[in-house]
């Protein structure tokens, strides 16, 4: 590296070195709130987390095999009705959704049961 | 070094560099992709080579810019430094390939162009949780692609070693870019701080390794000579120049090189043509001054490369008085036969 090269290199990491810590801790700190609601059950273990200020994540583990022919995943906003997909069978699932949600139903469409009626307290 | 340009110069060095290269690129991939199958069963292919390619790309990332400061600091890294093209075109391709599956898993259903999309699918400027990201790594893919695209000596040798690597200095703009990619993007939705220790260890060990570095070569810099006789510097008994080896001296621009071999001393600038190495961190390989980077050679006494090679490197006049090396710090045009210090 010439001299007039090393200077700019030596300013420059010497710079990042203040910036990157200073821009890991605003990006932490200002982070939105992760509220996370859960539920469990011998079946289902749901967690929903405000992601931020537009989108929420329902998360449901099945634990095991489904007793329903059908499962579907049910968003309830006030008077609406958000069908956010269905669930099928033993493992993970994640359904992106509006903060707004503050009720989630697992519904046998077939049978015309409700099989899980969830309420997720909001601050 | 070579006189004519070709693709790749292959050797037995360079073939095992690369063959460790891809060995770990795929036992990495394998890994996170095995891991992830079983983890998180529910997510798509193409979300875990999305998360698989970004994970590698900034791995990669890390271990190519603690090469340099590394080797600075210890010359047992060189042997790393010799190849890290490869690696950074190795980098650059796997970034390639979560640029590319990205923009088509959250950009291509839409009915405007996929590219165009990112820049307003989101504009969220002001805010730090919503935030448009990928623009950050739009812009860090584009000067990574610029880089590895003049990854060559072509382009070194037409774009000249200065403006060349200045612009691969720009890599340091496309990191900071990266990390807050990072920060902006996948770092505002994940709740486990696994993610933010490993980027926090990276980046806090990468600027360490570097201000570290860029303090010791400051000092090299900043070290003053006055013992001044005729125009020329006093620096050092000749005994304190091992053979074959040199000392390097900053008087006035740049750095000086003075080489011993045999019983001759002779100085050369410091930096050679290819890509600004450090040649009096080099050594005397078949009467030779040989860059420790890259092994481009220059002869001592003319700074010229043995032909059929057209490197030649600034010279500088030496002389011994008792057993003490002086250097006149004004440089003779790159090229210019100076006869050497004789060691009596």
């Amino acid at each position: 590296m010439t001299r007039s090269l090393r200077k700019i290199h030596f300013f420059v990491w010497r710079f990042l070195l203040i910036a990157f810590p200073l821009g890991i801790f605003l990006a932490l700190i200002l982070r939105p709130d992760q509220t996370i609601e859960s539920f469990s059950s011998s079946d289902f273990e749901i967690n929903a987390t405000t992601l931020n200020d537009s989108t929420q994540l329902i998360h449901i583990e099945v634990k095991n095999p489904l007793r329903y022919p059908s499962c579907i995943v049910i968003g309830i906003d006030l008077d609406k009705q958000l069908v956010l997909g269905s669930v099928s069978k033993k493992g993970n699932y994640d359904f992106k959704t509006l903060p707004s949600i503050n009720r989630i139903i697992l519904v046998d469409k077939l049978k015309g049961v409700d099989i899980l009626n969830f309420s997720l307290k909001k601050p | 070094m070579s006189a004519s340009y070709q693709s790749i110069l292959w050797n037995r060095q360079k073939k095992i560099y690369d063959c460790i290269i891809l060995g770990f690129v795929l036992l990495y991939l394998i890994v996170f992709f095995v891991s992830n199958a079983f983890i998180n069963p529910e997510i798509t292919q193409e979300t875990i080579i999305i998360r698989g390619t970004a994970t590698l790309a900034l791995l990669l990332l890390h271990i190519i810019l603690s090469i340099g400061p590394l080797a600075r600091l210890n010359p047992i890294f060189l042997p790393l430094l010799y190849n890290r093209r490869h690696l950074g075109v190795t980098m650059f391709a796997i970034a390639s390939i979560h640029g590319v599956f990205s923009v088509v898993q959250f950009h291509s259903l839409g009915n405007i162009n996929p590219i165009l999309s990112i820049f307003v699918s989101n504009t969220h400027l002001g805010s730090v949780s919503r935030f448009p990201f990928q623009i950050l790594g739009f812009f860090a893919l584009l000067i990574l692609m610029l880089m590895a695209v003049t990854s060559h000596d072509f382009w070194l040798h037409n774009l000249g070693a200065r403006f060349w690597k200045t612009l691969h200095m720009m890599v340091y703009l496309a990191y900071t870019l990266i990390i807050f990619h990072v920060l902006l993007g996948i770092i505002q939705y994940e709740t486990s701080p696994v993610l933010v220790t490993l980027l926090g260890i990276g980046v806090a060990s990468i600027t360490t390794l570097h201000v570290i570095a860029g303090s010791k070569e400051h000092r090299k810099d900043k070290s003053i000579r006055n013992l001044e006789k005729e125009g020329f510097i006093k620096i050092c008994s000749v005994h304190e120049i091992l053979d074959n080896r040199a000392k390097t001296i900053c008087l006035e621009k740049e750095r000086i090189a003075i080489f011993k071999y045999g019983n001759k001393l002779s100085a050369v600038s410091n930096v050679c043509k290819h890509q600004n190495g450090p040649l009096g961190e080099g050594r005397i390989i078949d009467g030779c001054i040989t860059c420790p980077w890259h092994g481009y050679q220059y002869l001592p006494q003319n700074g010229s490369s043995p032909p059929p090679f057209k490197e030649k490197v600034a010279t500088y006049d030496v002389k011994i008085h008792g057993v003490d090396v002086w250097i006149n710090p004004k440089p003779y045009p790159d090229g210019t036969e100076r006869p050497a210090a004789i060691i009596q």
